[in-house]
């Protein structure tokens, strides 16, 4: 399986504008938000239309401007999985992952709905609504739910920000495993470069709507092309602002606040 | 209480009801297109469907009269064809009512299906379901309490129609005199007795409407 694509779009004056490919591995789109990662993941997707250029899945098209060519992004077969993972707050957790199988016997589905849920570790919860839920269960639910289809690309857009640091680590190695597993290639979108590290075969550093450097996280931690990559690193500080803060007259203050915090035995002595 | 005001009750019932089962699917597929679809003339046929909401019903009902007279070029249309008109019926009755409530639910599960939220619809759709399929199953599930209460609300205008009806339907006692009408004859020819039973029964009638759906709107959170 491999992804490839070239894309152009203009929206608020803002443009965006890449080319890359990637094959069966797990690759990650970095940088600030606002560069054109998320609108990347929705124009693969179908979910927005590209200006210009095209994407080819596996070799096959599924969108080319000059050919006319734009698959609905029903047909695409591709696994979509949202920050917020979107499950249906109306259905259990069973039924949000079944509602990623059209189609089929019913013996069929439901031996693929158990194989998931086993997968996934979510036994004991098919009947609960996604408000009943941890964080990092609902992002295994429609890690299932994107993947019970057999997609031919799995997009996850910043599946993780929203979890806390243990279920995070946990949720990285899901996705390394799934990715694995499932032998498809897998677009992550994210602002986090121990993500990236932790994660990426392959990392494409994006600003302002172009890809700025690629390759793998070591080459571009070792080798960061440029003032910009260096800053999204954290290697570089952003250019200073003219500094005021020094002479700021509430400085001083300030500093002295934190007094009542370190004092807060004293009301329960009075 | 006399025979005259059990029907004009029960007129009133039947023509609420007929305009209510006509108001939420039309009401609400219109509701969807506002909603989901961006076309020319989207904003004039907003304003279109929403002005019966402002109009004076007696304007609204002049309008149909106009267009569904025996004279009018719908009403004549049919007349010609098939000798009827609606003119002082009871469909009449509940035609006004269907225009005059249905931006109520036109208005409420427009509301509702814009309160959707777009990743739900986006995962349905990358899951390979059609429209149709995603409208069944996600949006008309997490706007249903939406369109429940624009059912409700138009049901209770419905209820409560005079002045479009009695431009187009008439007052005929037993025919097109519903409970608001008949109300208005009884208090214009001095029965007291007669309109103050009628008034009582409506308003409890009401009243129960109402708690009703208050629990129909607790019970489907």
């Amino acid at each position: 399986m491999s992804i490839e694509l070239k894309l152009h779009k203009r929206v608020n004056g803002f443009s965006l504008d890449v080319e890359w490919s990637a094959g069966n591995q797990l690759v990650a789109l970095f940088g600030y938000s606002g560069s054109g990662k998320t609108m990347t993941l929705r124009q693969i997707a179908g979910l927005l239309r590209p200006d210009r250029g095209f994407i080819r899945l596996n070799g096959a098209t599924i969108f080319d401007s000059a050919a006319g060519i734009n698959v609905k992004a029903r047909r695409r077969r591709l696994g979509y999985v949202f920050q917020d993972a979107a499950l249906f707050p109306h259905m259990t957790v069973k039924r949000n992952i079944a509602h990623g199988l059209i189609g089929g016997g019913r013996l069929e589905k439901e031996e693929r709905l158990g194989e998931m849920i086993s997968l996934f570790r979510l036994r004991g919860l098919e009947r609960s609504l996604p408000g009943q839920i941890s964080g990092g269960q609902r992002q295994r639910a429609a890690l299932a739910r994107a993947l019970i289809g057999r997609p031919r690309l799995l997009l996850l857009d910043e599946p993780f920000s929203a979890l806390d640091q243990p279920v995070r680590l946990k949720m990285r190695r899901i996705v390394q495993e799934m990715q694995a597993r499932f032998a498809i290639p897998v677009v992550l979108v994210t602002h986090s470069f121990p993500e990236v590290e932790a994660m990426a075969d392959m990392v494409f550093v994006y600003a302002g709507g172009r890809v700025v450097q690629s390759g793998s996280p070591s080459e571009v931690r070792a080798r960061p092309a440029g003032p910009e990559v260096r800053e999204l690193l954290g290697l570089e500080l952003p250019p200073a602002a003219p500094d005021r803060a020094g002479s700021c007259p509430g400085g001083g203050r300030d500093r002295q606040t934190p007094g009542r915090a370190t004092g807060s035995p004293a009301p329960a002595a009075r | 209480m006399n025979a005259l005001s059990l029907t004009a009750i029960r007129l009133s019932l039947q023509v609420a009801l007929a305009a209510t089962a006509l108001i939420v699917p039309v009401g609400a597929g219109l509701a969807y297109l506002l909603a989901r679809r961006s076309f020319r003339g989207r904003d004039l046929l907003d304003i279109a469907l929403t002005l019966p909401l402002v109009l004076p019903p007696t304007v609204t009902g002049y309008y149909l009269v106009i267009l569904l007279g025996r004279n009018g070029p719908i009403g004549g249309f049919i007349y010609a064809r098939t000798g009827w008109t609606i003119m002082f019926t009871w469909e009449a009755a509940v035609l006004a009512s269907f225009v005059v409530a249905m931006p109520l639910m036109i208005r409420t599960s427009r509301a509702a299906f814009e309160s959707v939220e777009r990743h739900f619809i986006e995962t349905s759709q990358t899951l390979g379901h059609s429209e149709a399929s995603t409208l069944f199953r996600i949006i008309l599930p997490l706007a249903r309490k939406g369109l429940i209460a624009g059912a409700s609300l138009a049901f209770a205008r419905a209820l409560g129609e005079f002045g479009a009806t009695l431009m187009l339907a008439g007052n005929i006692p037993g025919k097109t005199s519903t409970a608001p009408l008949a109300i208005y004859t009884y208090a214009g020819s001095g029965d007291w007795s007669g309109a103050n039973s009628l008034v009582l029964l409506f308003t409890a009638i009401s009243a129960a409407f109402l708690y009703v759906a208050a629990k129909l709107n607790t019970r489907v959170i």
